[in-house]
């Protein structure tokens, strides 16, 4: 007897070479049926939590910042006020960044701080810094949904971005400006926010916030919040140096541009503690 | 003045140094200010009273900013009262900081405390009570101040070298309560105003709860006034006695809640003055746009007790206050407060004050301030008042 190996026998071949294609079908049908029903197994919330979680993790060991700050306050009619302030930025491993904005002008308010403690599991610690009166006052942050220096950013906008603060949904894909985007759904955990719902425009290649649509509590239209000029920081973080927040109800808008933003410029938690707040200038 | 003089040879050299050893700021205003009182006074003074103010400050920082310069200074001219023309180093002060330490040298101000009616606990500096009688101005005071940082809390720890004398107003002022005070003061310390004072305080945050508990050893700064009358001038001579004070400021931040209290236990070393507790609690509570308007209110209630009672020299023996903050969160940042304080000792007795302010444009405010006094019991300190209620209207120019 002539050993033939199976693999080379003629008409084993030509047998598998006749089920190669109906193998090949299977596994494109597998993928269709599977695939899906993968996606399935993810639910809406989940997927919405996902991209909200790497989001986060994409913007993870940033450490510190600092930049200048200048707001256009603008109401219906055309009048124009400009405030410039700083700010400076620490990150928090495990819990909300904490935040420092000294106020430059206007000039009746020159040298007021705003430092806030955020956090994760429990409301966020505010102080202000007034300069008249030497006076270091600690301010309910519960007041989050008020508006910050008559602006149209409430400080619950301002606040760092942080997953326990929502529960998330992911609602559809979307083009946003010729960019792939998913469109997710953020709903407040906190009774005291002055939201119902956030709708989150979010890119799919570097998952960045490109617009943030927000209902106010009888879950009517209210504001708009654009997010124009990413620019790239440490070769890794983005950063929009324009913030445009648009009130619908009352046709106010308020811009926040970005000047010289820098990273790693040295801030330590000391540079956030209370206790020194009135050496801030 | 020597503190004059330095601080016109520091403000030639900073105009002469170059800006390469840090940052420098100079800012100020100067304020047209008019007082209208409403009711003639019984010693025919005039029932209207115009000030200016300026303001000068400058800062500079050099060392990496590790050191820095401040210098703040303050001139009213008034064409009425004469005492209420004045000049102050607000501060003149050069601090260093350290890794988990400062230490301040020279005149500064320094803020004590959490509630807003009445400032017991806060001490270090002397109240400059011709500018506002709501006791918040104050005077430079000439310090060495060394703070340290750690986990377990702040600790300020200061030494006082020089006492300044409080503020008042003059013969033609409407708010001196009826009371003319001699500019020649008395002292218990037999080195008058050289008195070298000292004061702790230790500060942390526990939570919720904010806490701070400060000694104070040495010249009161509130004056004893019924004791002594100059013959010569039929002024009233202040005495300033040596005083012992211990004190806390506590604060809770719960929600939209702030609960504020503050008490002082004060002993005198001289044995005819009382000795005396007093406190000041209450809360604060904002309501965030309100009425589906961008307007915030806040709402502020606080209790002010003294143990000494009719024979407290403080008015809040036994009062309360009643106040609401409307913010319009408009681009002008207009606000008014309205308070009403009532005495529980004295029914007839009430003061009701509002204070309003907004800004005309980037660099000029309009500042609004009305008192209106009302008491009719000769015992009532506020009765000396009850013929000086006034509006008070600011335009302040901002300039840098």
């Amino acid at each position: 007897m002539t050993y033939v190996h199976p693999l080379k026998d003629p008409a084993l071949l030509k047998r598998r070479s006749g089920v190669k294609i109906p193998v090949t079908g299977l596994f494109i049908m597998l993928c269709a049926l599977l695939l899906p029903n993968l996606s399935m197994a993810e639910t809406p919330e989940q997927k919405g939590l996902n991209i909200a979680k790497e989001m986060k993790a994409r913007d993870e060991g940033w450490g510190n910042s600092q930049s200048n700050l200048i707001m256009t306050l603008r109401t219906k009619k055309g009048d124009e006020v400009v405030r410039q302030m700083r700010s400076k930025s620490f990150e928090v491993a495990g819990d909300g960044d904490m935040g420092l904005t000294i106020f430059d002008t206007p000039l009746d308010v020159k040298g007021t701080a705003f430092l806030s403690h955020s956090h994760t599991q429990k409301n966020d610690d505010q102080w202000i810094f007034l300069p008249a009166l030497k006076r270091v006052k600690r301010i309910a942050s519960r007041n989050k949904s008020g508006p910050f220096l008559g602006s149209e950013f409430a400080f619950e906008d301002l606040s760092s971005f942080e997953i326990e603060k929502f529960n998330f949904k992911y609602l559809r894909d979307e083009q946003l400006e010729g960019q792939d985007m998913f469109v997710i759904e953020m709903d407040p955990t906190d009774k005291f926010s002055g939201y119902t719902k956030v709708h989150g425009w979010v890119d799919k290649q570097h998952y960045r916030p490109f617009k943030l649509v927000f209902y106010d509590r009888r879950d009517t239209l209210l504001k708009t919040l654009t997010f124009e000029d990413y620019r790239q920081y440490l070769g890794k973080f983005w950063r929009a140096n324009q913030q445009k927040m648009v009130n619908h109800k009352t046709g106010k808008s308020t811009d926040i541009t970005l000047k010289d933003l820098e990273f790693d410029v040295g801030l330590t938690a000391a540079d956030f503690n209370e206790k020194r707040l009135n050496r801030v200038r | 003045m020597n503190i004059h003089k330095a601080f016109a040879i520091t403000l030639i050299g900073m105009a002469i140094s170059t800006n390469s050893f840090g940052q420098s700021s100079f800012d100020g205003s100067v304020e047209l200010q008019h007082r209208q009182f409403f009711d003639g006074s019984t010693n025919q003074a005039s029932n209207t009273q115009t000030s200016i103010a300026l303001s000068l400050d400058y800062l500079t920082e050099w060392n990496q900013g590790n050191d820095r310069l401040e210098i703040e200074t303050f001139l009213r001219v008034d064409n009425q009262d004469s005492e209420r023309s004045h000049f102050d180093l607000r501060q003149f002060l050069w601090t260093k900081f350290g890794n988990n330490w400062e230490v301040s040298v020279g005149l500064g101000r320094v803020f004590w405390g959490v509630t807003e009616t009445q400032h017991l606990v806060d001490i270090i500096n002397q109240t400059d009570l011709v500018e506002n009688i709501d006791g918040e101005d104050k005077l430079g005071q000439p310090m060495f101040k060394y703070q340290y940082f750690a986990d377990w809390g702040a600790l300020e720890t200061y030494l006082l070298p020089r006492f300044r004398e409080r503020t008042f107003e003059g013969r033609d002022g409407r708010l001196n309560g009826g009371i003319i005070v001699s500019d020649d003061p008395d002292y218990e310390s037999s080195a008058e105003e050289n008195n070298l004072d000292y004061a702790l305080r230790y500060s942390n945050t526990f939570g919720l709860i904010d806490l701070g508990i400060s000694w104070f050893s040495g010249t009161s700064r509130e004056p004893e006034l019924l004791l002594g009358l100059d013959p010569t001038t039929s002024t009233t001579m202040p005495f300033y006695p040596q005083i012992n004070q211990l004190a806390t400021d506590i604060q809770l931040t719960v929600d939209g809640w702030l609960f504020k209290f503050e008490a002082i236990d004060r002993d005198y070393e001289s044995e005819t003055i009382e000795d005396f507790r007093a406190l000041t609690a209450g809360f604060e509570y904002t309501l965030v746009g309100i009425l589906g308007t961008p307007y915030d209110l806040g709402l502020l209630g606080e209790y002010s007790w003294d143990e000494r009672g009719l024979r407290a020299t403080s008015p809040f023996q036994d009062d309360i206050t009643l106040g609401a903050r409307l913010s319009l969160n408009d681009l002008s940042d207009s606000q008014f407060l309205l308070g009403v304080s009532e005495d529980n000792d004295f029914s007839d007795s009430k003061s009701l004050f509002l204070e309003g302010n907004t800004r005309l444009s980037n660099r000029l405010s309009l500042n609004v301030e009305m008192r209106i006094f009302d008491a009719e019991d000769q015992r009532d300190p506020l009765f000396f008042f009850k013929d000086s209620s006034f509006l008070q209207i600011g335009l302040e120019y901002f300039f840098d």
